[in-house]
Formats: C-alpha cells, structure tokens, sequence
C-alpha cells in the first residue's frame, strides 16, 4: 500500500470542474435516457404478444408475460444500482481517492448462484409449456398438409378426398394437424395470432398443431347442439389506448367475423380497399399467415388466410368447394400463378418470356405443347399439373391463347386430360381433388388388406368357402360395386345376416387405397380408383 | 513537405521524412503492430461506413409501406445479407482485431506481435476479400438468400449468379485472415509476457483478446468447411449433394454447421467488447476492476458454452423435442457469466470516483443498453416463446442490441479511450459527447420499436409489409437515419482531432491509467518499449478487508 502523492495532483491535464448544477442536469438527461428503454420494454412489450387465438398460443403467451416480468424486475434492479452509482459516486474533488475493493466472495457467489436460479425457474416453465404446445395430441380430428413453393401456400385436405386449396381452412375448436413440407427452398409457415410456426423444409416434413378459436358464441357440440362459447380469458395486459385491433369479443357476428385486409401485392391475392372475401358466405374468422424464412425474391408476398370456420360452416365449404370448383375463372388463375414472371398483361418481366404475340400461344398447332409447359413447366417456370385440375388448366391455358391480341384458338379439359395419359400422369379431372399415386395407394391398400388376409389369404385366395379375390369378377368389374359390398356387407349362403361392412368408417383414402390394392393385386389388373371417385360412389350411395 | 510524428508515427528512413508517397508506402507495409493495428481501424471504420449506408437503404425501402425508395425487391433483399457481412466480417471483427494490435502487445509488456509478418499479411487479405466479396455490386449480380445462404436458397438451382460465389469466396478468405490474426495473437500472449506478468496478472482486454482467439481457431475451420461444401454444390451442380434432399443430402446439415461457427462469432464480436470496458471503466473509477478472477472465468465459460448452444438459432427446424431442451438451459446458462460480468462492473463503479469523459459514457450506456439485449436473449431462449418470435423483428432488436448497443459502443469506448495514446493528441470532448448521447439516444429509437413490431408478428427480411406496422417502422427509419448521421460527427472528430487537438500527456486520463500503455509517452515509440518492463503484480485483496486507496501515476509517469 503506498501512499498517496498530494503533489501529483498539479500535473494533472485540466482542472476537474463539476459543477452542481450542471452536473444535476446531465445526471438527469442520463437518468431519463436510462429510463425510458425500461418504462417502454414495460408496456408495450409485456401483454402485445398477438398469438392468443388458440389454446396452445394462450400458453405461450402466457409464458412469455412470465418471462417478461422477470426480466423487467432485473432491469429495473441493474438500471437502478447504475443510476444511483452514477449519482452517488460521481466525482465531486480532483483529489478523491476511492478505497479499493478488489471483490467479494460471498456477493460475488449470491448473484451468480442467483441468476442460475432464475434461469432454472424459466426453463422449467418452458418444458411444459413445450410438451403441452408441441407434442400432437392423440385425438387429431383433422389433417391438413401444407406445402410451401416459390413463392405461394398450399394446403392438401386428406381427409376431404384430397382437396387442394391455396388457402388453410378448418374448422373452430378442433384438433387440427398440421404436415409441412416443401416442394423448393426452405419456407416456413407463420400464423401469429395461433401461435403456429415451422419450419417447410423440402425432404422433410414438420408437423405442428393447434385448436384455434372461430367466430364467437357459435361452438358446436357433438355436431347436434349449438352452445355458447365457453368462458376463456385472453391475456390483455396491454391499456386499452395501446390497443391496436379491435376487440372481437364485444361483437356477435354471424357471417365473417375477421378479415384480413392484407395479403401482400401479387396480382392474385391482393386486397383491394373494401374488397369483400372469398369466406363472406360463411361463418368465420379470418387469420393472416405468412412465411417466416427467407426463401428469395417473393418471401415477403407469401400471405395466405388461416380461416376457421365453426363445423357447420366447414362441412358446407368442403362440399361447396368439392362441387363448385369446376366453374374456375382462367384469368385468376393466370394472375395468381403465372403474372409474377408472364406479367399482369403476358408481356412478360425480366428476362421471362412474353406471351403476346408468342408462337406457342398463337399457332393452333401448338396447343398440345402449350399444355405440356403449363402441366410439367420449363426451365425455371414449374408445372402446374399436381396442383392444378384439367377443367382449370384449360381455362388458364385459353386466358392465355385469347388474351392480349393472341388469337390461338381455344381448348377444352379433354385436351388436357388426353395430353395428362399422354403424358403418364395421374388422372387430375374437375372436383378438386389431387390424384393420388398408385403406388401410394397400393402401399396402404397392403397394409389395410392384412386385416382381410386372414379370410381372404394373403394371395387373395383364401379356403374354398370364401369367396376368392384373384380373378374375381366382382373385383374386377365396376369399382362402384365392389365399393358397395365393402360399405354395406354382403349376405352370403353360409352367413345369412353376417354383414360385414369392413369399409363403413374407412376414409375415402383408405377406401380407395383398398379398392386400388385388390384390383391391382394377385394378378388383377383392372385400374386405381381415386379418393374422389370413392366420394362420389358414396354420394350416389347415399 | 517535412513529415513529422512523434513515436511510432514518426517517419524511419530520411527519405520518408520528405515523400509523402515513401512514407505511405513505409505505412502500407509496416511490420509494427501498432501501425497495422492503425490500418485495421481505418480500413474497418470505411467498411463500417459502407455498412450503415446499407442500413441507411434498408430503412428507407421500410420507411413506409409498398414499394418506395427501392423499386426492385431483388435488389432489396441482397441489402439485409450485405448489411450484416459489412457489419460483422469486415466492420467489428477488424475493428476489435485493430485496437488488439495496437494494445495487447504493449499491455503484456512486449516489443510487437510474435510474428509481424504473419500479421501484416492476415490485415493485407482483408481488404481483397471485402473486394471479392462485394464482387456482387460491381457486376449487378447480388446474392439475395442473406448473409445465412440457407441451401436450398444458396444452391446453384435458386441463386445461379456468380456475385453469390464470390461472395462465398470472399468470406473464405476473411476466415483466413482472421485465423492468422488469432495464431498470432496467442503465440504473442503465451511467449512474450514481460517478468511478472502471470496469466491471471494480465489486463482484462489482453484476456478477452486471448479467450477470443481461442474460439476464431476453432470455430472458423466449421466455418469455412461449410462454405466450401456450399462451393462445390454450387460449381458442380448434380455432382455433390451434401444439402440436397433430391440426391440424400439435407439442408438441415448446413444449419447446424453454419450456427456452430455463427454463435461463437457473436462471442467473437463482443468478448473484446468486454475487455475494452473492463479497461475503461476502472479507470473512471478511479478503482480496480471488480472480481478480477470472476471476470477472467466468466469470458472463459461464455466461451465454452457458446460452442454448445449453436442450435438455439434453429428451433424451428425440426429439431426433436428433447435435444431443443437441452440447447435451451445451455443458452440460458450464459446469461450467468454475462450477468456475473454486468454486476461486476457495477460493482467496480460502486464507492469508486467516477467521471464522465466520453469513454465512460459510452462504457455506462453499454451497461445500461446491453443488459436490455441480455435479458431478450433471455427471452428468447425459452424455447416455445422463440418459436412464436423467431425470424422476426424481435430477433433483429435483439441482435442490433447486442451488436450496436454492445459492441460498437463498447468500440467507441475503446476509441474514444485509446485515441490520445495511439494519435498523441486529444480528442475534442464536446463532441465526443455530442455523439454519445445523440448514439445512445437512437439507438433506442432505432430498434427499441423493433421488439413490439416482433411480438405483433412481423417477420423480418421483408421487402414490404402489412400497412398497420407502418407507424413503427417510420420511427425505426427515422432512428436509424440519425443514428448514422451521429457516426459521421464521430468520423470527423477522429480525423479533425489528428491534425488539430492538443497535444495528449502520457497518462491522459488525470493520470488514473493503470497499465503499461500509459506508462510510455503518447503514441508510443517504435518497439514500444525502450528496455524490458517488469510489471509489479497487484495484490487482489478479497472482501474489501485490506482496503488500500487508489494510486495514481503509477511509476511516477505523467508525461
């Protein structure tokens, strides 16, 4: 310990000169400065979280207001130790001279044993919110595929027969899965207000799920009852002068309870000022969804609506959509696919082709090509042939070929669906539905078939009192027949009365699968049958 | 002309005193530590300049909604990817590379680095690679998948541009550089130590420095590997398939790879950042550094456990349940050693003497700002609220928190507090001050509206965006435009300071400097030192029970 020099102090650069009032002035500007992160990280930061339309979104916000207190109550704790040091300790005299303190154990361990304890609380929250909001629960009442390309949503409905749909539509309240992947780049779907996102990762998929809240006071039980909706308390901490959308819960609305105004700029989605959307019919919410990993130049125009419909609605939507959807007007379809690279009017953007004028859309003899590129696409444009129906493809091609001045001559589905043989592709005719695969179909028609194998032997030929699969003329002939048998039993000789109805609370996908694989299988060779023309036989069934 | 300097400013040959070009020359292709410690500040402040202008562009495109200032959407979403490599490779690793050159030498009582060479050609890649890798701007031909070039994005197929590989290049070759500089650093440290000076004798700065290096040597190599996986997938499409899922590869695998180099390099950029306020802030004080032994561990533990939370950036991919717990109480882990070093520093201020130069400032508005970016990364660990608030604006508030309100002022403390002894003269102080407060104040401004934008939802790297965030986003833009402006006055002043400031005393800051690089004349002298130091080891008393009083002038030094 030396001791301390008072001459030094002569030697020094300039005279310190503090004085009181003007250092109360600048401690007061560091003092409101300091203060004013932590008054904002206080109020809008704690109750604005949006996700808080769905039970699993409720939790997680729940967990952050959490989260956020503790970590407000430590910055209030840091900001004000540094506030008061700054006041207390200032420099008052040149010739101060602090006594040192090189540290102190025991502090020194509190708060370090301190911060891990409060990190160990936080994580712990965290885990179960976790298994709660992430583990898929056993009772899922719906699937739904979501399929992310550049740049632009779609949403497979399997248990719909298939549906293919731009946007993601299910019903309120239910126990919705969620199958993400991607056909490109990785995308990642977002839907803020029902705490949903994964990452679409192609070769892969992701799986999510989620109840999400519908339209108010219209909760429908069991299918039968219509009850009021049940009491929930959405975490609001914010005040209400902060509060940016409007409070749903003080409106009882039958029709669209929610729109969303904003789906980004392609010409195909964009929502015009008091434009009125395309789920007005129906009672719904709409949420606004949208992709969350850069995926290149359209990243930021990739909105779609999450729309959740109470059950009666969906029911209805599903039907309106497996019926109507034969009606497809071309020039949407145009603008909502092909006018980012072909352009709003088919002049075509950068260095992607024009349309106007362009020998392939005006020369009648090129019809079958034009198809092609539009069914299996080229170079850098993909092909719309798994997402897109023959009755729509054709109307997209003739928007094209009469559009703008071009005079090629129209088409009609059949084209399409001859160049689709031609091409070996999968049947796609109007009603909606995605083909399936045939070699899907086989694979999980074998596996349904291991329940029948025990009768109807693994060969398709079983004892000689039951009747054999191979070469069957029932399997053979209209699958519509075999599809009754299947749903309704048969009475045979041996067994009057035992009904066997195997296929009774089977899917469409299964049935079909089935249907596929008995056709197909021990040297049968009759054709696939799809989920769609499952539902249809069932309509007429009924 | 006559070209005069003191120190190591002062010209070595005759006829470096009369050409201005000989002496530029003598500058160009010194072997002082020092001098490219120098040329490392000023090629880092011009690529920090070319970054914020970038930011500039960024914030003006989401001024408002719709398209506005930039028409072409392709040409915005190259700018974040740009922003961030300007920012991160060539703006704050050099930067901190810089200020290590010039200080760590002298305060570990050494004559210059072990290999000057090796130096002076780890500083001499840099500004070929910043060439090679903005290659992009001088051929319109910008990559536009960030500065992360996720494959399948960053694969041939999605981005068949060249700028996209030079720029690969271009950061292959600053990770290069920077292993060089990190070899250096500690063979330097490790053999050169004057008498005395034991490891846990060394400066604080000298410590992060040493604990920094330690993570470029081993994370850059991952770096690297994946960039040139990436390479090959992109020069011979259909032949290698390491992250396409079309030939068994998977995107995932570069994730993993890119964030194992990717989340120490957040250590990397803030580390040094630390070891500058532990300087600053004692000094101030007029009181040592709170917790000595603490503060070395802790750097140590963040350095450790920052190789194990790499995953943390990829919550969302996939990633099975169980592991994603694990990655979450390493992550939160961290917070402990970097609030141990928060408290400690406070506790340094605690019964000192404190005065409010400019370094301090920027040293007091770090803490105050800094521990805002701390705790949301606190809530960002938790893994369900990061699902919710990954990709989007809370993420970039927090990392602009961590980046700008810690590392680049934790820079402009070091600057600040170093410039008389790397100029020989001072600094104007008003300012200096002038640009602290107006930094401290958007920085706020700037991204503090970030976090509401982020938990309404809005992601980030959008071209536009849904016209009910337009509020924030303005007063965003407005921030930053002046955050900008703020550094220009900084800029001036350095240059302005050079010519015109008054002459610097060796132990500038009232004599309260305490280790070797204020004991020697300001700039110091070619060789730094003129006969071997000897450093007189402190006592660190433990409790405050054998409390002595600060000494000043250490040596009898003042200049």
């Amino acid at each position: 310990m030396r001791d301390f020099d008072p001459e030094a102090t002569t030697t020094m650069r300039s005279p310190v000169k503090q004085p009181s009032l003007k250092g109360a002035g600048v401690l007061l500007a560091i003092v409101t400065v300091l203060l004013f992160p932590a008054v904002a990280f206080a109020i809008p930061g704690s109750g604005e979280f949006v996700s808080v339309f769905s039970e699993s979104g409720r939790e997680i916000t729940h967990l952050y207001n959490i989260i956020a207190k503790i970590c407000l109550v430590i910055l209030v704790i840091v900001e004000g130790v540094l506030i008061f040091a700054i006041l207390k300790f200032r420099r008052r005299d040149d010739d101060e001279r602090p006594v040192q303190n090189h540290g102190n154990l025991r502090l020194e361990f509190g708060w370090t044993m301190g911060a891990l304890l409060i990190q160990v609380y936080i994580g712990i929250l965290t885990i179960d919110v976790m298994y709660s909001t992430e583990v898929i629960p056993d009772d899922v009442d719906m699937t739904v595929e979501a399929v992310a390309r550049t740049w632009d949503w779609h949403f497979v409905y399997p248990d719909q027969g298939g549906l293919v749909h731009e946007d993601l539509v299910v019903p309120a309240h239910k126990t919705v899965k969620l199958e993400v992947t991607s056909q490109d780049v990785i995308h990642a779907i977002f839907i803020p207000e029902l705490g949903v996102k994964i990452d679409a990762v192609p070769g892969r998929y992701n799986y999510w799920w989620f109840r999400a809240d519908g339209p108010l006071g219209q909760v429908r039980v069991n299918d039968f009852a219509t009850v009021s909706r049940p009491e929930r308390i959405l975490p609001q901490t914010r005040p209400d002068f902060l509060s940016r959308r409007g409070d749903a819960t003080a409106r009882a609305v039958t029709g669209l309870e929610q729109q969303v105004t904003f789906l980004g700029a392609s010409p195909g989605r964009r929502v015009e000022p008091g434009a009125v959307s395309p789920y007005a019919g129906y009672n719904a919410k709409e949420y606004q969804g949208l992709c969350a990993e850069l995926c290149g130049l359209g990243h930021w125009d990739m909105y779609f609506r999450a729309v959740v419909m109470t059950p009666s609605s969906f029911e209805r939507w599903v039907h309106d959509m497996q019926t109507a959807v034969t009606e497809v007007d071309g020039e949407q379809a145009y603008l909502a696919e092909c006018a980012t690279c072909h352009g709003d009017a088919g002049q075509g953007i950068a260095e992607n082709p024009s349309l106007v004028g362009s020998n392939i859309v005006n020369n009648p003899d090129h019809k079958e090509e034009h198809i092609e590129i539009v069914l299996m696409g080229r170079g850098a444009m993909p092909g719309f042939a798994a997402t897109y129906n023959d009755a729509a493809v054709a109307a997209m091609v003739n928007h094209e070929r009469v559009s703008w001045g071009n005079s090629g001559g129209e088409i009609d589905e059949d084209d399409v669906a001859a160049l689709r043989e031609s091409l070996g592709l999968s049947p796609f005719p109007a009603g909606g539905a995605e083909p399936v695969d045939t070699d899907d179909l086989l694979f999980q028609g074998e596996r349904l078939y291991a329940a029948c194998s025990s009768c109807h032997g693994a060969d398709g030929v079983g004892p000689d009192f039951i009747p054999a699969i191979a070469g069957s003329e029932l399997v053979l002939g209209d699958p519509a027949d075999l599809a009754q048998v299947l749903i309704e039993g048969r009475d045979l000789d041996q067994w009057p009365g035992e009904k066997r109805p195997v296929a009774r609370s089977m899917t469409d996908l299964q049935l079909a699968s089935l249907l596929t694989y008995l056709r197909l299988s021990f040297g049968n060779d009759a054709g696939a049958v799809q989920p769609f023309e499952v539902e249809e036989i069932r309509r007429d069934l009924n | 002309m006559e070209i005069q300097g003191k120190g190591y400013l002062s010209p070595l040959t005759e006829e470096a005193k009369t050409s201005l070009w000989v002496y530029l020359k003598e500058w160009l292709c010194s072997t002082d530590a020092k001098r490219i410690g120098v040329l490392y500040l000023a090629f880092a402040t011009f690529m920090g300049l070319v970054g914020g202008i970038l930011s500039i562009l960024i914030r003006a495109q989401l001024a408002a909604p719709g398209p506005s200032v930039i028409q072409d959407a392709s040409f915005y979403n190259a700018l974040p990817g740009f922003h961030a490599t300007a920012m991160i490779f060539f703006f704050i690793i050099p930067a901190f590379t810089g200020a290590a050159n010039f200080i760590v030498p002298i305060q570990i009582g050494a004559p210059d680095m072990a290999f000057p060479k090796l130096n002076l050609a780890a500083f001499w890649i840099l500004p070929p690679s910043a060439l090679v890798t903005f290659a992009g701007f001088f051929f319109n031909s910008l990559p536009e998948f960030g500065w992360t070039a996720y494959p399948p994005l960053s694969t041939h197929a999605y981005s068949p541009i060249w700028g996209a590989d030079f720029w690969v290049m271009g950061l292959i070759l600053v990770g290069v550089s920077s292993t060089m500089a990190a070899v250096n650093f500690l063979a330097t440290v490790f053999n050169m130590r004057c008498k005395g000076m034991k490891f846990f004798q060394l400066p604080l700065f000298t410590w992060s420095v040493v604990v920094t290096s330690f993570l470029i040597l081993a994370a850059t190599p991952v770096l690297t590997s994946a960039l040139l996986m990436l390479t090959f997938e992109r020069l011979f499409p259909g032949v290698f398939f390491f992250f396409n899922p079309e030939g068994g590869g998977d995107p995932i695998l570069y994730q993993h790879l890119f964030w194992f180099y990717s989340h120490p390099a957040v250590y990397i950029m803030i580390l040094p950042g630390f070891g500058i306020i532990s300087e600053v802030i004692p000094t101030f004080s007029r009181k040592h550094i709170f917790g000595y032994p603490l503060m070395a561990w802790s750097m140590i533990a963040i350095a450790v456990l920052g190789f194990l939370v790499w995953a943390h950036h990829m919550y969302t991919t996939g990633i099975a349940l169980e592991v994603r717990v694990g990655f979450m109480f390493l992550t939160m882990l961290i917070a402990v050693p970097t609030g141990v070093k928060i408290f400690s520093w406070l506790g340094t201020m605690w019964g000192g003497s404190l005065r409010f130069d400019t370094p301090m400032l920027f040293a007091i508005g770090f803490i105050a700002m800094f521990t805002i970016g701390g705790l949301s990364g606190v809530v960002l660990a938790s893994v369900s609220v990061d699902i919710q608030l990954h990709d989007t604006y809370y993420v970039v508030a927090h990392i602009h928190y961590v980046l700008v309100a810690g590392s680049m002022m934790t820079l402009f403390a070091g600057i600040y507090y170093w410039y008389p002894k790397i100029t020989g003269k001072m600094y104007n102080e008003f300012w200096g001050k002038v640009h602290f407060w107006l930094t401290a104040i958007f920085i706020n401004v700037t991204f503090f509206v970030q976090h509401w934008l982020g938990v309404q939802g809005m992601p980030r790297r959008y071209y536009d965006y849904d016209p009910d965030f337009a509020l924030a986003n303005m007063i965003s833009s407005v921030g930053s435009f002046a955050l900008f402006a703020a550094q220009l006055i900084f800029v001036w002043n350095l240059i302005h300071s050079w010519k015109h400031g008054e002459d610097a005393k060796a132990n500038s800051w009232y004599g309260d400097g305490f280790h070797f690089e204020w004991r020697m004349p300001s700039p110091p002298d070619h060789h730094n030192f003129h006969e071997p130091p000897e450093w007189e080891p402190i006592i660190r008393h433990h409790g405050g029970t054998h409390a002595e009083l600060w000494e000043r002038d250490v040596d009898g030094y003042h200049g």
